[in-house]
């Protein structure tokens, strides 16, 4: 049997963490985020912008994990919805699949803020505010084609259900359409996962004895295909690129010739305008439905005036 | 039942004919009884079928337990789940999970107080003598002792111990993770020093320490060290003393071996006191020892993590170096799951918390989908075991010695589990960091030191 030191214990826990929710503060907003997973730094980033803001301003945000699997991540968003938040942050794993969470939402009066990861029905959301992965992919597919010329072999590391990096792809392969002799000879999917990409790449290895380059989706996902190249001693002159511009590949660019570039996205800025979106809805203002959020290279070249130890 | 009405009366028939009255009537008798029964059966059955599955709630955070990103630790619970419910029809496992790691302690604290913690559910280390103190932990002493199927021996010991509370055992570990010495192999190369060998003791260690802590590169200020983030509780556990009785009523700070481990330090401090080495200066290969839990060196020691970090030298791990009266490790670690002590289905929540500690096949996946340690010996010490460590390490090579794994398991310390463990060390961290940093007596600090938490302890 519970005693009733257990219940004065837990009381005082619940009323720190909860910041008095009930009795203290009436007026504190809850906010709920889901992402694709919390392994990912960028996500963590994007997290913490979101945060930063929800706390300056004495509020609260719950974070939920849905570790990749798009069930999970539709039943956090419903578990949100029950819990009544004030507005809810999605990156979606799925940019068509999520509309059942959604359309939940909505029915509830509840608005979402897309971020990071557009979704297919835009009338179901209120905003969306991502980087222009478009042009993440052209600003890679351009730096590749000035190193390499107009003729290579290239490997897609693909997320096919994530609308960011569908975009990303499709900029980069409609720069590379321009030029014949620039042959995809692989592409597939590594759901943005560091290790998943590098099984993913060790297959396609033992299949193409020539790669020049390889696209892909994220940071992580680069990491993943030199980590199977490497292992594999088939690293040297190809040409790698990833988009996120995390640390840990900005610090693999200034510290050696593995990772060739990255198209840097800026995730505590998306999570940070995502924030202050989601303050102008609650407060009856009206928001722009896309807010793009540009992206920039970053090589050997520029690494020096970059801040390697963190996301900008 | 028409059918058993005519049996009756067949049989009825039947032995009027050969046995005679008093017979008939000690059949009508046990007829009637195993009617009864039968009908009960039924309707139990019937109940059965009516009420479903018994559910059991499971509550696990989300990410890595060892703050090591990990894309498919998810698999581990996923995978024992489906294995559970196949080999037990009767029961159905509703999982929760998602809330962050470091959200997870405010998410099951709120579920305590509505009364709607799951049944069974992961514990962290720092909430577990919380837990076990105010009763939401249930005492699982009996539940082991009648379990016929289960066998606490084949655990190790030390992993045993870190559920316990007070002599009893409230929780039990999935997976442990004891302490290495993480060594820059390149740094020592350069140093023409080896690499120490298992056994080795402060005396090597302070030696080393001493003979690369240096300026390479001529401006006046050292910029390579001996060691980073060797603390107190290191050198005090590795001189084999505990710092608290297992109740938690008595403080131990004073005895002689936490003198030399923290008059150590200081000697050992005192060689690169200005600038002081950080964790980066590790990672940037100008120092020769770090400890390290060894989930990390699993992650790092293999692709993909190892382009990540630590990439620009040669590493490897070993024990720890030990003192006068200790033994070559330190703590240990556990990621534990308990039962709620109001779950309604207690014999149902402990087949599931024993399918997830004990059964081998299960634990074999704590190699294949997290950078723990298993905690049932056989598959630690197993070839599958091997397997999974030589992954994705260059050279297909396996570098522990999975005996000598075990030994460090068993010879590291786990910290007694009483209620105001993490306020007393709190303290005595201030304390004993003002007595390396300082010019202060150490014995007589550490006697009133300890006279302090002695009274904090009887408070």
């Amino acid at each position: 049997m519970l005693s009733k030191k257990l219940f004065v214990v837990l009381l005082v826990i619940v009323l720190v963490f909860s910041c008095l929710t009930v009795y203290g503060a009436p007026k504190q907003k809850v906010f709920g985020a889901t992402f694709h997973n919390l392994n990912n730094p960028f996500f963590v980033a994007l997290n913490d912008g979101i945060k930063k803001v929800v706390e300056s301003k004495g509020d609260k945000l719950i974070s939920f994990d849905p570790q990749q699997d798009l069930s999970r991540q539709i039943s956090g968003i419903e578990d949100f919805v029950s819990q009544k938040v004030d507005a809810i942050f999605v990156a979606a794993l799925d940019w068509k699949g999520i509309k059942p969470a959604l359309e939940t939402a909505k029915k509830a009066k509840i608005p979402v803020i897309i971020v990071d990861a557009p979704v297919f029905d835009v009338n179901l959301v209120a905003t969306t505010v991502a980087s222009d992965n478009w042009n993440a992919g052209v600003l890679c597919a351009q730096d590749m084609i000035k190193r390499i010329g107009t003729k290579a072999n290239i490997v897609i590391l693909a997320h096919p259900t994530a609308k960011s990096a569908i975009d990303r792809t499709e900029g980069f392969k409609a720069e590379i359409k321009k030029y014949a002799g620039l042959k995809v000879v692989a592409e597939q999917s590594s759901n943005g996962q560091l290790d998943q990409a590098m099984t993913v790449m060790e297959d396609i290895i033992q299949a193409q004895p020539k790669i020049d380059v390889v696209m892909a989706l994220n940071d992580p996902t680069a990491m993943g295909a030199i980590a199977a190249l490497e292992s594999a001693n088939r690293l040297k002159g190809i040409l790698v690129y990833g988009v996120d511009g995390s640390p840990d590949a900005k610090k693999m660019i200034k510290e050696g010739n593995k990772l060739t570039a990255t198209a840097s996205q800026f995730p505590s800025k998306i999570g940070s305008m995502g924030a202050d979106a989601a303050y102008q809805i609650l407060n009856g203002k009206k928001v722009a439905k896309n807010i793009k959020v540009p992206v920039e290279l970053i090589d050997k070249s520029n690494i020096s005036k970059h801040k390697v130890d963190q996301f900008e | 039942m028409i059918n058993s009405i005519y049996m009756k009366s067949y049989i009825t028939t039947l032995l009027k004919k050969r046995c005679g009255s008093l017979k008939i009537k000690v059949f009508h008798t046990a007829f009637s009884i195993t009617t009864l029964v039968m009908i009960m059966l039924a309707i139990f059955y019937l109940h059965q079928l009516n009420s479903g599955p018994v559910v059991i709630k499971f509550g696990d955070f989300a990410g890595s337990y060892w703050d090591i990103p990990n894309w498919q630790g998810y698999k581990f619970n996923d995978e024992a789940i489906a294995k559970f419910e196949t080999l037990h029809p009767g029961i159905k496992i509703k999982y929760l999970t998602g809330t962050p790691k470091n959200d997870y302690s405010e998410w099951l604290a709120k579920k305590i107080v509505k009364g709607q913690e799951p049944d069974v559910f992961c514990v962290l280390a720092g909430d577990f003598n919380t837990f076990a103190s105010i009763g939401i932990l249930k005492n699982l002493d009996d539940l082991m002792e009648n379990d016929s199927a289960f066998n606490i021996d084949q655990i190790y010991i030390k992993a045993v111990k870190s559920g316990q509370f007070n002599g009893s055992q409230y929780a039990l570990p999935r997976e442990v993770v004891p302490i290495m010495m993480f060594v820059n192999k390149s740094l020592l190369a350069k140093e023409k020093i080896d690499i120490p060998k298992g056994d080795w003791t402060w005396d090597d260690f302070y030696r080393i320490c001493r003979k690369v802590t240096k300026d390479t590169d001529g401006d006046g200020e050292i910029d390579q060290f001996g060691t980073v983030d060797f603390g107190w509780q290191h050198a005090v556990y590795t001189n084999g003393q505990q710092l608290f009785d297992i109740n938690g009523t008595r403080a131990m700070f004073e005895t002689p071996r936490v003198v030399e481990a923290i008059q150590f330090l200081r000697k050992l401090n005192q060689l690169n006191s200005n600038p002081k080495p950080t964790a980066d200066d590790f990672d940037n290969g100008k120092v020769a020892f770090r400890p390290f839990l060894f989930s990390a060196y699993r992650a790092y020691k293999s692709y993909p993590y190892r382009l990540i970090r630590y990439a620009q030298f040669e590493w490897e791990c070993i024990k720890l170096p030990r003192g006068t009266h200790g033994k070559n490790a330190s703590e240990l670690f556990s990621f534990m799951i308990g039962i709620s002590s109001r779950t309604s289905h207690p014999r149902e929540a402990w087949e599931l918390l024993k399918f997830l500690t004990y059964n081998k096949m299960i634990q074999k996946n704590v190699f294949k989908y997290s950078y723990g340690v298993s905690v049932l010996r056989q598959v630690t010490e197993s070839k599958e075991a091997d397997l999974e460590l030589s992954k994705y390490t260059p050279d297909k090579e396996v570098s522990v010695d999975k005996k000598v794994l075990g030994q460090v398991i068993e010879e590291s310390t786990v910290t007694p589990r009483f209620h105001k463990y993490d306020q007393a060390m709190e303290v005595a961290d201030k304390e004993i960091f003002r007595m390396i940093n300082d010019d202060i007596d150490i014995e007589s600090s550490l006697q009133k030191l300890n006279r302090e938490i002695n009274k904090f302890l009887k408070q």
